[in-house]
Parts: C-alpha cells; structure tokens; sequence
C-alpha cells in the first residue's frame, strides 16, 4: 500500500515552483509557454531562464508535483522534440494549499493595513 | 548564439544535461529568436545578461544538489570502512605490543569498538543519527554473542571481551548522541 504524500510537508514553495505549478493548473505546457506564462502572471516580475526552469522542473518531477506527458495537443503546431509536463494530483494538491497559506498570509497584512486590496501588487491580475 | 548555449551547457552535470540539455536549447533557441525579431538592441543585452545570470545560478544549484546525491551515498560505505579501520587499528596495535597480557587485549577491543563506531559516524555526515544507531546496533551485537556465551560457559573471559566491547562502543556513542541531541533542538 503507498502512502499519499502530505501536501503541507512541502510548503512553502518558491516563487518559482509555485508559477510553475499555477501555469500547469490550467493544463499541459511545454518549456517554452511555461517561461512566458509565468512571465505574463508576474507581470515580468519572474522571469525564468532555460537553467532556472528545468532545474525546477527536475525537482518537481522528482518530487511528484508534474509529470511528464506523452500527448501532443496540437500535433501540426508541435516540435516534436518538445517534452509537456502535467500536474499530478500531489501538485494540485500542494498548489491549493501553498494558494491558502498565501492567502492567509495577505488577509493577516490587510488586517494590519499594510496594502489596500482595491489596489493589488503586481502580477494579480487573474 | 545557439552554439555559444550549446557549450554552456557542457558546464552542466551529466545527468541534467542529458536529461534537459537538448530541450534548455529549444528554450534558448525560441527566448533568443523572440528577442532579436521583437526587441530592441537593449534588449537583446538584457537578454544575455539574463542568460548569462541564469547560467551561473543553475550551474551551481545544480551542483550543490548532485554533490549532496553523492555524498548522501556514501552512508553505503559505512559499514566496511568502519570494519576496516578496526582491523588497521587491531594489526597497528598487535605489531606495538610485543607482550600480550589480557588487560592489552581488552583495551584493544574497546577501542576497535570505539573507533569502529566513530568511523562509521563520520563517513556518513548526512545520515549521522541513523548512522550512529547503527553502528552502537552492531557493537551490541557483537559484544553479547562472546558475553553471552562466557556467560553460559560461566568463563569470566569472554563476558569480559564482551564488556570492554560494548563500553568501547557506547564511549564512542553518547559524545555523538549528546551531540546531535544538542544540535536538533
């Protein structure tokens, strides 16, 4: 019987992890629309290079949050030597929980009024 | 550009190279086209810089990591290491000592155990508390087979060898144990 990994014993995500795993959300990417999704939600505040992002991705795979996939959405469109990576259900998982704890986290500084939420950061925009 | 990228990426570790490497240039191939047909010549200086950044900050992270997946191996190696300075220590000691008396054999025993146990502590720095459990786990064991059967023999001897193995052991032990106790909390 495998034990289901606990989604809080890998919290808090980096920045970058966290963007992966948000791109990923809405389905699969390659390496490529991963970099600029990311990129486009932080408002350019994240800009992750080829070194940066595999490396992610490494320790992801390695940890179970994404998974490689063997389907090509569009084939036409598609290099076929590109490889598209998938969340896994720990990743989903571990993304819900990482959102929650931010949230948490930007209710406490709301309390304090230290930002007004009419008014957001950069990079909220969805 | 792509050929400058491609022996950039020889710096990499093996593993990730081979596992990324061809996909990290399809990457840099579509930022860097991007750039040029969109981008102004700053902009193609930011970019360089960011690879340039990029690749020095991955190399090492990835660097620090495959050195950390060798190191955390050598808790394999624990064991015979340990042995086999023991047995140096045995064979220095044996060729010091011209004349055995049992006090000379005792005291050698517990320091086999002793340095059986620091020497399998310290080859696996990673695995330090599994480790030193492990270590005292096999001294035990070693020390209760002779005492055991000195005990059952009602011959004072081995219970003795025994003895002086399982103090070597536990006197190598708890400085390690305190330690450690004192570095988790």
């Amino acid at each position: 019987m495998s034990r289901r990994p606990h989604a809080d014993a890998l919290l808090p995500l980096t920045p970058a992890v966290f963007h992966i795993l948000l791109v990923l959300a809405d389905g699969e990417r390659h390496g490529y629309a991963i970099m600029r999704e990311v990129a486009h939600d932080s408002d350019g505040a994240l800009q992750l290079g080829p070194g940066t992002l595999y490396g992610c991705l490494r320790r992801m795979l390695a940890a179970g949050l994404v998974d490689e996939s063997d389907e090509r959405p569009d084939p036409e469109m598609d290099d076929e030597r590109r490889r598209y990576y998938r969340i896994t259900d720990l990743g989903t998982r571990v993304v819900r929980a990482e959102a929650g704890r931010l949230a948490t986290a930007v209710a406490a500084a709301q309390a304090r009024r230290l930002f007004d939420r009419k008014a957001p950061a950069s990079g909220a925009r969805r | 550009m792509s050929c400058a990228y491609w022996a950039l990426l020889l710096f990499y570790p093996q593993t990730f190279q081979r596992e990324h490497g061809r996909e990290m240039a399809l990457l840099f191939r579509d930022s860097a086209r991007d750039v040029l047909t969109n981008g102004a010549g700053f902009d193609v200086v930011r970019f360089v810089l960011h690879i340039g950044h990029d690749w020095a900050r991955s190399l090492c992270r990835e660097g620090v990591d495959m050195t950390r997946a060798v190191l955390a191996l050598r808790w394999i190696a624990t064991l015979p290491l340990a042995i086999l300075t023991a047995a140096v220590a045995q064979q220095i000691i044996g060729m010091l000592i011209t004349r055995f008396s049992p006090g000379w054999i005792l005291g050698t025993v517990f320091l086999m155990a002793g340095i059986f146990v620091t020497v399998g502590i310290a080859v696996a720095p990673s695995r330090r508390d599994s480790v030193a459990r492990i270590a005292i786990g096999v001294v035990v064991g070693a020390a209760t087979i002779p005492a055991g059967l000195g005990a059952l023999n009602r011959s004072p001897g081995p219970v003795l060898f025994g003895a002086c193995m399982l103090a070597g052991g536990i006197a190598a032990y708890l400085p390690w144990r305190v330690c450690l106790r004192s570095r988790s909390t």
